[in-house]
């Protein structure tokens, strides 16, 4: 299935176009509170993502997915760069889009948030939550905006009788499910996910990740879908792409990278999977050093202070995301095409 | 269709009714098992029904003036209750004596014994002196008097001083039933206003982080730097002697509410703060909902069960303060009636150690000021239903 789609989001070409995206937080000290320094939480970021992919988005915590997300969903003022989105009907760059095109742009593209709990205003009954956008944008009032509401909640497996319940009748997997319904009000395009089953029981998460599957065929969608585990992008994504510290360091077709990793860090990342037989143990990449201040990132190659293969070039010369001979892969190490790294079965024989 | 993996049924012996339960009710049941506060609401609802019937609940005309003896009109009488036990020994329903004035020829004391010859029995829905209710609805029904078969301006009129009377022969219990009408409505009144300035410089100021916000955090550390008694005086004293009631009412309520709102607005600045954060606002923001809407409908709510609970505790502030005000001479002055203006009656010493219940005024500002204070504990509990 995901080889079909990726093949079929190859012909379609790309929905969105990233470059050089940084978003620089400052840091404030003292009464007065004066910028003392800044975290680079996404810096200088370029990567492309194609029409009706799912792309995952993984990488420790810290380093920078969520901001990436927000950037996307222009939640978040980007301090330089540039996001173009090909949709159906337009083409805009979120980084700029200003009033009328980016309101428009904002109902193809959508956002389902972490947390459930905290993403749904606790004092509205489940018909208002879901029907904000469609009241907002396309001014449905009465019988109309119930029966569209009615028809998202069994579109996403809810029962539609229960349009007047507040949140806190519902259990944690019924509420992502509302957020669901809720972004798919508006028949987005793009579905931004950010970590949409991490606060969820782990036996309800399963079940939301396949109705995320389920609504991305049916409905066409493209989702890029941030997450720190690596069962969950396994079991999703078409692409994967790997952050750490603010910067992509690979991004490529999730098979391959799961087969062999181009960059150190993917492969150290894959030595840190939860184990699936406990008799056979993964041979652990230990990574030495922690994991650097995002405030003080490292020059050169962000990862030189930890990586196991590091050479003096690494110290002072940063890499950059670039096709790794002509695999149709990206990765940013100097290495890349020389270094024969273990992919997760090597590291679980 | 995605319906495949099917809703997770949850709880579902859960009472079906309370799924659908809004805040409002939450909050009502969680208010409910707070006994303190149901006892200073029900305070708070009977205040304010007196202030409303203040006519007819009380027994007399708060400016009618007993003549015991018709020759002198400033008698202080000394509070009495209705008896029970009739000088024939047999209990009878609730009756009074009528009084007579007697002066001690050594001391020049004047005491009140009463008359024990007669006795008249107390009755529900007597009629009295004539009133009209809200301005138009005319009656002279009491919810209660001594029936002496008199007219109510009788001179030679029966009549039972609960509390006693002030220095010029007035009723002290019914001035201080129809004190709650302006003791209690400067609360509200004052309260409102707050609530109003509070919203609105508290969401600007929470909402649009910058330099707007600074202004308004400036001002209200000024505000709230100024030691507030004197700052009230010498804004009273401005207001000018010759002012009808009504209007140095409004007045005194402004002046307590413009120094009164800042702490309040600090509280709503930062709720808004927190909730401008919350992925819902995001959310709804993303959703292209427009900034009245965010404000109106996400954060003015979520700040609502909040603001009232803390609105409810600042009503006392207002109360003392008008009564502090008039108390001092500085507020309300007669013929307006209030808590505080019944006071200044119990300024000197000597009318004190005389006539102590002209200090009785005080027990209703203490009585409400601690049931609001119960009430408001009370709904800042159940401002969050859903924490527990
Ligand atoms: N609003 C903010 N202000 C300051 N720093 C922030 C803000 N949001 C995120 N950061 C910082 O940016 C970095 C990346 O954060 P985030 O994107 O949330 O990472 P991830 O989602 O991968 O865990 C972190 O170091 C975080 O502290
Ligand atoms: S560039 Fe050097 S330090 Fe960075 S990942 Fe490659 S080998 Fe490691
Ligand atoms: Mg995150």
């Amino acid at each position: 299935m995901a080889d079909a789609a990726a093949a079929g989001a190859m012909e379609r070409g790309n929905i969105i176009e990233v470059r050089g995206l940084s978003k620089h937080f400052p840091i404030k000290r003292g009464i007065l509170k004066h910028t003392v320094g800044w975290v680079r939480a996404v810096d200088d970021v370029s990567f492309d993502v194609r029409r009706g992919e799912t792309l995952g988005l993984v990488g420790e915590s810290g380093s920078g997915k969520t901001t990436v997300l927000r950037l996307l969903a222009r939640a978040l003022e980007p301090t330089d760069g540039a996001i173009r989105f090909r949709l159906a009907d337009s083409e805009v760059d979120m980084a700029v889009a200003e009033k009328e095109v980016l309101r428009a742009a904002r109902r193809r593209i959508r956002v389902v948030f972490q947390d459930p709990e905290s993403s749904l205003n606790p004092r509205m009954t489940v018909r208002r939550i879901i029907g904000e956008p469609l009241v907002v944008n396309d001014k449905l009032k009465g019988e109309a905006l119930d029966a569209r509401v009615k028809s998202l909640m069994a579109l996403v497996g809810l029962q539609p009788e229960q349009l007047n319940r507040y949140p806190y009748a519902f259990s944690g997997g019924q509420r992502q499910r509302i957020g669901v319904a809720r972004a798919l009000a508006l028949d987005p395009e793009v579905l931004l996910a950010d970590e949409p089953t991490s606060a969820l029981d782990v036996s309800v998460q399963a079940q939301i990740l396949n109705l995320l599957l389920e609504l991305q065929r049916e409905l066409g969608l493209t989702v890029i879908f941030v997450t720190h585990d690596l069962s969950v992008i396994r079991h999703m994504s078409d692409r994967v792409a790997v952050m750490y510290l603010g910067h992509f360091v690979e991004l490529g077709d999730r098979q391959q990278i799961f087969d062999k990793p181009l960059h150190p860090y993917t492969e150290a990342l894959f030595s840190g999977i939860p184990q699936p037989n406990p008799h056979r143990p993964l041979k652990r990449i230990v990574l030495e050093g922690d994991i650097p201040d995002v405030a003080q990132v490292p020059t050169g190659c962000p990862f030189h202070t930890r990586c196991p293969y590091k050479q003096d070039r690494c110290e002072s010369e940063p890499p950059l995301l670039a096709e790794v001979g002509n695999t149709g892969r990206q990765a940013a190490c100097h290495f890349a095409a020389e270094l024969d790294l273990k992919g997760e079965q090597e590291l679980l024989s | 269709m995605a319906t495949a993996s099917g809703p997770v049924l949850f709880q579902e012996e859960r009472v079906q009714s309370t799924y659908d339960a809004s805040q409002w009710r939450l909050m009502r049941i969680s208010f409910a098992r707070h006994k303190l506060a149901v006892v200073g609401a029900v305070v708070v609802v009977l205040g304010y029904f007196i202030a409303l019937f203040a006519e007819f609940v009380a027994p007399y005309d708060p400016g009618a003036i007993t003549f015991v003896s018709p020759a002198r009109s400033n008698q202080l009488i000394p509070p009495k209750l209705p008896r029970i036990v009739h000088p024939d020994g047999g209990l009878r329903w609730f009756f009074v004596h009528p009084l007579v004035e007697m002066r001690d020829q050594e001391t020049l004391m004047v005491t009140y014994p009463e008359d024990t010859s007669v006795s008249y029995p107390i009755r529900l829905f007597v009629r009295g002196a004539p009133y009209k209710l809200f301005g138009f609805i005319r009656s002279d029904i009491h919810l209660w008097g001594v029936a002496d078969g008199r007219a109510y301006d009788d001179p030679e009129k029966v009549r039972l001083h609960l509390f006693g009377t002030d220095q010029k022969s007035r009723d002290v219990f019914s001035r201080i039933l129809h004190g709650t009408r302006i003791s209690l409505s400067i609360g509200l009144l004052g309260v409102a206003m707050q609530f109003v300035l509070a919203i609105v410089f508290g969401t600007i100021s929470g909402y649009f982080s910058g330099p707007l916000d600074n202004a308004i955090q400036r001002l209200i550390e000024v505000l709230t730097s100024v030691p507030t008694l004197p700052l009230w005086m010498v804004l009273s004293i401005s207001i000018p002697q010759s002012w009808p009631v009504i209007r140095v009412f409004f007045a005194i309520t402004i002046i307590l509410s413009l120094l009164s709102w800042p702490g309040l607005a600090r509280q709503v600045r930062g709720k808004v703060l927190s909730l401008r954060e919350t992925e819902y606002v995001v959310s709804a923001r993303l959703d292209n909902a427009p900034t009245s809407r965010i404000m109106f409908i996400h954060l003015i709510p979520g700040l609502m069960s909040h603001l009232i609970a803390s609105l409810t505790l600042a009503i006392p502030g207002t109360i003392l303060g008008e009564t502090s005000l008039s108390f001092l001479g500085l507020g309300l002055h007669e013929p307006a009636i209030s808590w505080g203006v019944l006071l200044q009656d119990a300024q000197q010493l000597r009318t004190i150690l005389f006539a102590p219940w002209l200090m009785i005024p005080v027990i209703p500002v203490i009585l409400f000021i601690l049931a609001f204070n119960f009430v408001g504990d009370g709904l800042r509990d159940a401002a969050d239903p859903y924490k527990s």
